[in-house]
């Protein structure tokens, strides 16, 4: 099921103005509940400008977006609701950190939901918990952590608002391999036990292949491809012709395919490669 | 080949660093040769960011000594000429393109540099297009930098630097924000100008198969040297780096969980062509013996 939909969604930056530029075009797209999406695409595809009209950030220039099959837009007095609902960590979140504490800049979300303290409290946790900060950090300045630090108080601000969908524009940019696991990782978990859905935008396609459930590649503000994973790093050619790429991977299983080794089920991860190589393997010695 | 950085016993400890236990960079040796190709690498906070900063005079040493191109660094090296002739031999790319770009026409952009230079009209105008020419930007010279990709940003960036003549470039995190096309143009400009130019590559990286591609792997962790060698050499020792929050390539990565599984491979392999030619040769051999030894 769809939890959330485009349908023939356009939009046009500079309306009017010898600036404009048409940034999505008659994007229809669907995103099931209890998945995590990957959303990939070349710069200026049109991935951040989808995610700020998902939330209801930007208001399309022509379509709909519908949640659980109702436009966003219905009654546009309550979009603020609406963004309760879908949480938007757009890239860099950490510039956004604003107050005294790590954990006053958490609960500002929750506070405006008008949440009683004990709640907010609780939620402050428990997001802290999923972003993986410290304890010890709760009652820091923002603003004396570390980059990845920072941007995990900042993740951890949009999980304590407990949003049923959560998308996110490059959460682990420019974070070494641990940092990219553990908030991976831990935006994973919140997706399992919240039942959340989660929309994913990243360059990394080993990222992609290894947190994701289901693809949707874009080009020139178009929707080019969607699929699952495999469904869709099986189009190896057509994703490079469009400026992306597999993991590398699954370039490495592609190629022992090509010399003859019939390999098969997820051949996109390294554990997924490492298994297929074993049952083969084991294939062979019952010959 | 001539020594282009040397480092002894280099330390440098931010101000509010005092009262924490090590240093940002503690007590670190190196030397590099003009012309080699290093990768980088280390988690956040390691201390990489500060060593590029250092070399650049960005930040001076506080303690132990660091020579660029026979000049020595001091503590208190102000003396704004030597520090204007170290900053134009050692050029740095920062990761967001973006913040490099000063200038509303691409060409202007890359002329920035060299017109400080206070260089000749002819020599500026030969200088920009030799550098538009060696990263392929050539036919965007009148181009508005803000309506280009990420990749090519960041390979006008790269070209404002060439135009300025340098010995080394240093490449902090050049790569994090571009997409794989971006990421693969920009490579491919860096390894020409080291092979074409001789230019002296520190390239700092989250990607292990960049890092992967150079002559060197350096490998920083809490403000010491923690490896030093080649891509083999560095990438073959997976548990270690995993030890210090890094990883290696994933076609090493493949072939280290299959020697725990018992197959016999070996683990110096980094590059994806290599470990496919390892393992198909090894799979092959072994379903004609029936699978035999595994």
């Amino acid at each position: 099921m769809n939890i959330l939909e485009l349908r023939d969604v356009s939009y046009t930056y500079n309306r009017g103005t010898p600036f404009e530029e048409l940034a999505l075009d008659s994007v229809s797209v669907g995103f099931e509940k209890g998945k995590i999406t990957g959303i990939i695409g070349h710069t200026g595809s049109g991935k951040s400008t989808l995610t700020h009209l998902l939330n209801g950030l930007e208001k399309p220039s022509s379509g709909d977006v519908l949640l659980c099959g109702e436009s966003i837009w219905e009654e546009p007095k309550k979009i603020a609701q609406i963004r309760f609902r879908i949480g938007l960590v757009m890239q860099y979140p950490e510039y956004q950190l604003f107050d005294e504490t790590v954990r006053a800049d958490i609960g500002f979300g929750p506070r405006n939901m008008g949440l009683d303290e004990d709640e907010i409290a609780r939620r402050v946790d428990e997001a802290a918990r999923f972003a993986g900060i410290a304890p010890e950090l709760m009652d820091k300045s923002p603003f004396d952590l570390s980059g990845g630090q920072k941007r995990r108080a900042a993740i951890a601000g949009v999980l304590a608002m407990r949003p049923e969908i959560l998308v996110l524009d490059e959460p682990a940019a420019g974070l070494d391999p641990r940092g990219r696991t553990e908030i991976l990782g831990g935006l994973r978990d919140y997706q399992r036990s919240r039942n959340a859905t989660i929309l994913l935008v990243s360059h990394s396609m080993e990222d992609m292949a290894r947190y994701c459930d289901n693809i949707v590649v874009m080009n020139q503000g178009r929707i080019y491809v969607t699929g699952t994973v495999s469904e869709v790093f099986a189009r190896s050619e057509e994703l490079q012709s469009v400026g992306l790429n597999v993991p590398e991977i699954a370039r490495i299983a592609n190629g022992l395919i090509r010399r003859g080794i019939p390999l098969s089920g997820d051949l996109y991860t390294v554990e997924g490669v490492r298994r297929a190589i074993l049952s083969y393997v084991k294939g062979e010695c019952e010959c | 080949m001539s020594e282009f950085i040397r480092a002894e016993d280099l330390s440098f400890a931010y101000e509010e660093d005092a009262p924490k236990v090590h240093p940002a960079l503690d007590r670190i040796s190196l030397s590099v040769d003009s012309g080699e190709y290093v990768a980088v690498l280390g988690h956040n906070g390691s201390g990489k960011s500060t060593f590029a900063k250092l070399l650049n005079v960005i930040l001076t040493p506080s303690d132990g000594r660091l020579y660029v191109d026979g000049k020595e660094i001091t503590p208190d090296f102000s003396d704004e000429e030597t520090v204007f002739d170290v900053r134009r031999r050692v050029g740095m790319i920062f990761q967001n393109p973006d913040n490099q770009l000063v200038a509303t026409i691409v060409e202007e952009d890359v002329a920035f540099g060299p017109e400080n230079l206070g260089l000749p009209r002819e020599e500026i105008r030969r200088r920009v297009d030799m550098a538009l020419d060696a990263v392929g930007m050539r036919e965007f010279a009148h181009h508005a930098p803000h309506h280009l990709s990420g990749g090519q940003k960041q390979r006008i960036a790269i070209a404002g630097v060439l135009a300025m003549k340098p010995a080394c470039m240093v490449f902090d995190e050049s790569t994090a924000m571009l997409d794989p096309r971006g990421r693969s143009e920009v490579m491919s400009a860096i390894e020409k100008m080291n092979r074409e130019e001789n230019i002296t590559v520190l390239h700092i990286t989250h990607y292990m198969d960049e890092a992967a591609r150079a002559d060197r792997v350096i490998v920083i962790n809490d403000g010491k040297i923690f490896m030093d060698g080649t891509p083999k050499e560095v990438f073959s020792r997976v548990d270690e780096l995993r030890s210090v929050g890094l990883e290696v390539p994933q076609g090493t990565e493949l072939l280290h969980a299959l020697r725990a599984d018992g197959f016999e491979l070996p683990a110096d392999l980094i590059r994806p062509d290599e470990c496919i030619d390892c393992l198909a040769e090894y799979l092959e051999k072994h379903s004609k013996n029936g699978g035999a030894s595994v």
